[in-house]
């Protein structure tokens, strides 16, 4: 194959995988949530949801189609995910809110850190990372190497590679924060107690949907912290928020 | 006779001399026989005495006292210097009779004066039907009188001051109010009616009325008991005056000095007032606090319309009482209509009217009249609610087209709405492109090494050029094999021309030994570079060999290129070519 006609070829495959045709199930799923069979429009979300584990709008939807069927813990996790992939995701907001004035949940207080740190997601905070890494180190090389290069370009290097420090920062909040995950609430009528055993004596009550942060895992149970108080929860109790890979 | 009475005289003066000088302290008052209505001047002159505090007048029977200035005067006898102040009071008599004024102490500090008494003879004033006035108050009074003898909260009156004063004592037209307290009440300003005279216990009065409008705030018992500032026109008494403490150059211009003005405060009559609520009983469920006496009038139009179309309400209400408060009446209007807030479009307060505008739509073709309208208030000389109606006005409605302003409701039917509040967001539109999994991490960790390499090389390279950049010779002794490389390249190329190769190898050693050696070009010659490389410790074989190599370069370059070469000097020049490599890396090992 001569060099004219793969050029075209490869721009197509390209254009094909960028414009390509959404997937038929999303569609599917749709028509049934509109129909009010909100147990099968989740069925198919939970396919999408695993083959597109990165997907937003198929956790969103998800997310509606458990709340849709009263399923308000999971619908939450489902909304954090969101949030968790594209964290300015004002519709997720809205819905998590709603669903937690709904429940009468604690509204989440987060820390300041959280607050700077989670406007972006952890892949956006890498991708900046690694982006202004390498132009940065890219400029400041070629600026060492080729004197005549105007200054400019020096201190272009010196800012991306100060970005990157920065987005770094971003990224290792993410991470750091991914030892101790969220998890929330899916079940109804849980109870942190005070040692990870069935007949330990209850701490406080975790109502579904309520968000929780996982300190320790043993064996079937959590220790979890919630407003300064920490407890043992049953692991099949909760829905843990993992990071995305 | 005559020498026996100028001595007594002189004896009296000297003696009063004498006691005028001891005396730190004077107190003197002028005139000591005045009438009613006029005042006297009392003096305190205190000599030397500059820090001494101000005197106090104590209250005096029979006088109203009030401060009239201070004066300080220098005085110089004999080079003596003495300072006098003088304190001044108006004494001003409110009772006929023989009065004593003092005797008072006086503490000037460090010692106590004593002042002594004066008398001071008031003559009643003669009255205008020739009987004596014995007091001030049957000279010059004030009354306050209400327009109502009993007020309603929210009631407007009247509220008059009246002072009175003998045809004898002339006031001028300046008269304030002191400290009047209208708690309770809400008082406009006073304004001056016509003045008169008044007949009252056979004395003739000249009276000055003034009138405030009064609103009623609050229900309760008040009493209204205010003071008044008077000023009494007196003849000015220039007699006996004290060349130091009379009175002031500019006093004698006023009233080009024959009469003068007295200050005098004047207690009104009290005027005991009680603010009753309005009657719970009887009140008409619009009446909105509407208190006096008013007539009300309503036009509406056009009363042939369309549906949607508006009609303007004009409401007018007039007469006494808390117009200001006043508002429109509140309209009670069936299903169909929808009312607009009433602008207040006219007010007059002195004619006590308002005039309101409202607009009305009816939205409903079956509406057939307009319904009557009530205006409500409380008449406190009736002591009871009043109501005035105006209407009902039949209207004329065109029904089913759509009005400018409003669609009429049968022309569309109102949408069935249900309660607004919060849900979901709905779901979110699939997207146009899906990947399986993350993309995977596109350049392998390892990899993002590369760039930190890359900065190393570059920064271990910009010292490099750094140093060379410092140091030449350096530069030239690096740059110096690549000089020999480059000429024996050339001098091998030149072979078959036994003399130009030779001239190239030539130029090879001065272009390598040169910067290697710190040679300028024409110090490079087989002594210069032996004896060099000799104390750097190339071995002798090597020594002899780059002298030969000297010498053959010499030898051919000197030869010129018309001697034709022989067959042992292309030997070795091939010799030479092959083993200076060799012999250069030596030397170059040697120098380092």
């Amino acid at each position: 194959m001569s060099a004219r006609l793969l050029i075209p070829a490869l721009l197509l495959i390209i254009a094909c995988a960028a414009f390509g045709a959404p997937d038929p199930r999303f569609d599917a799923a749709r028509a049934s949530y509109d129909e009010g069979r909100f147990a099968d429009a989740l069925a198919l979300y939970d396919e999408l949801t695993k083959d597109y584990p990165h997907s937003p709008e198929a956790h969103f939807n998800r997310g509606n189609a458990l709340a849709r069927l009263g399923r308000a813990g999971e619908a939450i996790a489902a909304f954090q995910r969101v949030l968790m992939i594209a964290p300015r995701d004002a519709d997720a907001r809205a819905n998590l809110t709603f669903l937690r004035d709904a429940a009468g949940l604690p509204k989440p207080q987060p820390s300041l850190r959280d607050v700077t740190f989670g406007a972006l997601s952890a892949r956006e905070w890498k991708a900046i990372a690694l982006a202004a890494w390498w132009l940065g180190a890219a400029a400041l090389a070629a600026s060492l190497l080729m004197p005549r290069l105007p200054n400019i370009v020096r201190r272009a290097g010196v800012a991306l590679l100060l970005a990157a420090l920065v987005a770094g920062a971003g990224w290792g909040h993410w991470r750091l924060r991914q030892r101790h995950p969220l998890a929330v609430v899916i079940a109804p009528g849980v109870q942190a107690r005070f040692a990870p055993l069935a007949d330990a004596t209850p701490h406080f009550d975790a109502p579904e949907g309520l968000t929780l942060r996982v300190l320790e895992q043993s064996g079937a149970w959590l220790r979890v912290q919630e407003d300064r108080r920490e407890g043992w929860i049953p692991r099949e109790g909760v829905a843990i928020l993992e990071l995305e890979s | 006779m005559r020498t026996r009475r100028s001595n007594v005289i002189a004896a009296l003066l000297a003696l009063a001399l004498t006691a005028a000088r001891g005396a730190e302290v004077e107190m003197d008052i002028e005139p000591r026989v005045l009438r009613l209505g006029e005042s006297a001047i009392c003096r305190i002159v205190i000599k030397d005495a500059a820090n001494a505090p101000q005197p106090r007048l104590p209250p005096l029977q029979g006088f109203e006292v009030s401060a009239a200035g201070t004066e300080q005067n220098i005085q110089i006898v004999n080079g003596r210097q003495s300072l006098f102040t003088a304190y001044r009071f108006q004494l001003t008599p409110i009772a006929a009779g023989d009065f004593k004024i003092g005797p008072f102490r006086y503490d000037l500090g460090d010692r106590v004066a004593d002042i002594p008494a004066v008398e001071v003879r008031v003559l009643p004033m003669q009255g205008n039907g020739g009987e004596s006035v014995q007091s001030m108050n049957e000279l010059l009074f004030a009354t306050l009188t209400s327009s109502r003898p009993k007020v309603y909260v929210q009631e407007v009156f009247d509220i008059t001051l009246n002072v009175y004063a003998q045809p004898g004592l002339n006031l001028d037209r300046n008269i304030s109010l002191l400290n009047f307290d209208t708690t309770g009440l809400a008082l406009s300003g006073f304004e001056e009616l016509a003045s008169g005279r008044e007949a009252i216990d056979g004395r003739v009065y000249d009276v000055r009325r003034f009138r405030a409008r009064a609103t009623a705030l609050t229900s309760g018992a008040f009493t209204l008991n205010p003071r008044l500032r008077v000023n009494i026109i007196v003849p000015r008494s220039r007699g006996n005056r004290d060349p130091f403490f009379g009175d002031s150059f500019f006093d004698s211009f006023s009233l080009f000095g024959r009469v003068e003005t007295r200050a005098h405060t004047l207690e009104a009559r009290p005027l005991s007032l009680r603010v009753h609520d309005l009657p719970a009983e009887g009140r008409p469920s619009n009446f909105s606090g509407a208190v006096g006496r008013f007539s009300f009038d309503l036009s509406a139009s056009p009363l042939q319309l369309r549906v949607g179309e508006p009609i303007t309400m004009r409401y007018r209400i007039q007469g006494r009482g808390n117009i200001d408060t006043v508002r429109a009446p509140e309209l009670a209007l069936p299903d169909g209509f929808r009312a607009f807030e009433a602008q207040l479009v006219e007010q007059n307060a002195q004619s006590g009217l308002k005039v309101f505008e409202q607009v009305i739509i009816p939205r409903s073709a079956t509406i057939k009249e307009l319904p009557p309208v009530a205006f409500s208030w409380f008449d406190p000389e009736a002591e009871r609610y009043e109501t005035m109606v105006r209407g009902p006005y039949p209207l004329e409605l065109a029904a089913g087209n759509a009005g400018p302003i409003l669609q009429g409701v049968e022309a569309q039917p109102a949408l069935e709405r249900g309660p607004l509040g919060a849900d979901l967001v709905y779901l979110k539109p699939a997207p146009r492109r899906l990947r399986a999994a993350a993309p995977a991490s596109d350049i392998p960790p390892a990899l993002h090494g590369l760039p930190a390499l890359a900065l190393l090389i570059a920064a271990v390279y910009a010292r490099h050029r750094e140093r060379l950049l410092r140091d030449p010779a350096r530069a030239a002794r690096l740059r110096a094999p690549r000089g020999a490389r480059e000429g024996l390249a050339r001098a091998r190329a030149l072979a078959h021309n036994v003399p130009e190769a030779a001239g190239a190898l030539a130029d090879a050693l001065a272009r390598f030994f040169g910067p290697l050696l710190g040679l300028p070009p024409g110090r490079v010659d087989a002594e210069s570079v032996c004896s060099r490389l000799q104390q750097s410790g190339l071995d002798t074989t090597r020594i002899r060999e780059l002298r030969s190599l000297f010498d053959f370069c010499e030898r051919m370059r000197y030869a010129g290129p018309a001697a034709p070469a022989t067959e042992e000097d292309r030997t070795a020049l091939a010799r030479h070519l092959e083993r200076a490599p060799d012999l250069l890396r030596a030397c170059k090992r040697a120098v380092r």
